[in-house]
């Protein structure tokens, strides 16, 4: 276990000095130029403004997770239903698989001024772009998992006078499930996007406000300190949903022993 | 007379062609019979097992179990192919379980029972082990407990051994004969192999190349165990061989 740890620190390696690279450019750049905090502040003041204005970050930081997961989680009612609809029945694939694919050419950042006339400044409205960027993946992926399954292996079911109740539970949901990780995995990396951008347009907390409030007052670092904390929280929910996968998907594991 | 198919006709039509598979096959088994059904590959073998299934349905024809007409086998058979079809995310017991588990058998009991047969065919300790961990051939015993537990009195074995290299085949054709000795299963099983199927056999039904009928019915009157050396076990091999031969003969024939 501690070795696959170290193997796996080892093999981020590159991407980390690559990282930090990076920020010595950006350090020794400011500095040279004698950059202006309010265009582009050094690395070193960014990380100072992440410390000294945690309490500012993390609680809006709250904000923006409770309408990124609550987000998530009616994207995934909202996206397997579908998914199973779609997969059920030939006409609702038909009535619906387009509709779907529809939505998702419509950029959410058109329609977030009129979500927050129809849901309000709050919560709602958020939760809602969250879930409409998250779901699309999920309606995908999950349609794919119920159509992998080998049809051998339900008609050994069938032959076996298994209910159509018992080819779903036992063998079409377990074999979608990776599929479905996968839908979730892509799905929560992208969420913070929906959020973001209804905080932008119409809110009164959140990393998207306090990223417009700094914003108007210069305080460039205050934006890349709340850009920390955004990436840093989708990094956490991206890594518990593959922490999730993890336990639920334990044949995989074995698969690759 | 356990199961009989009498007169199936089957055609397939493809781009317009019409393609008669199956030509009027009738064939029987009696109760606890081992009955092997030998033809050239490709003349519908499978075919005829996925209409006794109840996967395809014939064209002509009929299916008997137990003296009485039936519209297919489902709910009287169990059903082994060539794929093993194990579902990789349950473990090796829980795959063995799975049509008790369909048929309500509490899972507990289900498992004891799996365990018990599991560790006849050299399975003990790889009872909580995935499939992808196992072997072809442990996977493929792992299937056979399945299909025996089914606790159906009839097995219908599709190539079970098909896609094994020979050393493992010798050893799941001896667990074969063991299972259907100990639970007396009526048992129809295909093969294009001749010396498993006298191996294995009572009785041999040889099929022509396509469109299949019955050619020929050769019982196989030779003690068991066997022995693949014996005069008497070479003989009928020959015999079986002269008639598959024939058959190739005709399909390749027909190609030209």
């Amino acid at each position: 276990m501690h070795a696959r740890i170290f193997t796996k620190a080892i093999s981020n390696l590159p991407s980390l000095l690559l990282l930090g690279v990076f920020l010595l450019v950006w350090e020794g750049a400011v500095r040279f130029f004698e950059m202006p905090p309010y265009i582009l502040p050094a690395p070193s003041r960014i990380a100072d403004v992440l410390v000294s204005e945690r309490a500012l970050l993390w609680r809006d930081t709250l904000v923006t997770l409770e309408e990124v997961g609550l987000g998530i989680l009616l994207a995934l009612v909202v996206g397997i239903t579908l998914a199973f609809l779609i997969f059920h029945s030939q006409v609702l694939e038909r009535a619906l698989y387009p509709l779907i694919v529809a939505s998702q050419t419509i950029p959410v950042f058109a329609i977030a001024p009129l979500l927050i006339v129809w849901f309000g400044y709050g919560l709602l409205s958020k939760v809602i772009m969250a879930t409409l960027i998250v779901f699309f993946p999920i309606v995908v992926n999950t349609v794919d998992g119920l159509r992998a399954v080998d049809e051998d292996i339900v008609n050994l079911l069938r032959i076996l006078k298994a209910s159509r109740w018992q080819i779903l539970w036992k063998v079409r949901i377990p074999g979608a499930l990776p599929f479905i990780f996968s839908g979730i995995k892509v799905g929560v990396a992208v969420s913070a996007i929906g959020a973001v951008i209804g905080e932008w347009v119409g809110s009164q907390a959140g990393l998207g406000f306090l990223m417009i409030h700094a914003n108007a007052q210069l305080r460039v670092d205050l934006i890349f300190a709340a850009i920390v904390y955004l990436s840093a929280m989708a990094i956490g929910l991206f890594a518990f949903a593959s922490f999730v996968e993890w336990l639920a998907l334990p044949w995989r594991r074995a698969a690759t022993k | 007379m356990k199961i009989a198919v009498k007169g199936i006709v089957k055609s397939f039509s493809h781009n317009g062609v019409n393609l008669r598979v199956l030509d009027g096959v009738t064939l029987h088994a009696r109760e606890g019979e081992f009955v092997t059904i030998l033809g050239p590959s490709g003349c519908g073998k499978s075919t005829l097992f996925n209409i006794i299934a109840g996967l395809l349905p014939p064209d002509a024809g009929e299916i008997w179990i137990d003296g009485a007409p039936v519209p297919d086998g489902r709910g009287y058979i169990a059903y082994m192919q060539q794929k093993d079809l194990l579902l990789p995310w349950r473990t090796v017991v829980d795959n063995a379980v799975l049509g008790l588990e369909v048929q309500g058998t509490p899972r507990e009991m289900a498992r004891s029972l799996a365990r018990d047969l599991l560790a006849r065919v050299g399975l003990q300790g790889f009872e909580d082990a995935f499939p992808a961990q196992l072997s072809g051939g442990m996977r493929q015993r792992v299937a056979l407990v399945r299909t025996v537990l089914t606790g159906k009195e009839i097995l219908l074995l599709d190539e079970p051994f098909g896609a094994l290299d020979a050393m493992t085949r010798l050893v799941l054709q001896q667990y074969i004969l063991r299972m259907w000795q100990e639970f007396r299963r009526t048992v129809l099983f295909v093969t294009h192999d001749i010396e498993e199927a006298v191996l294995l056999s009572d009785r041999i039904y040889v099929l022509s190349a396509r469109p299949a009928r019955v050619k020929e019915e050769v019982g196989v009157d030779l003690p068991r165990p066997r022995q693949v050396t014996d005069p008497a076990f070479v003989t009928l091999k020959g015999r079986l061989l002269a008639l598959i031969q024939d058959e190739m003969k005709e399909a390749f024939g027909h190609a030209r």
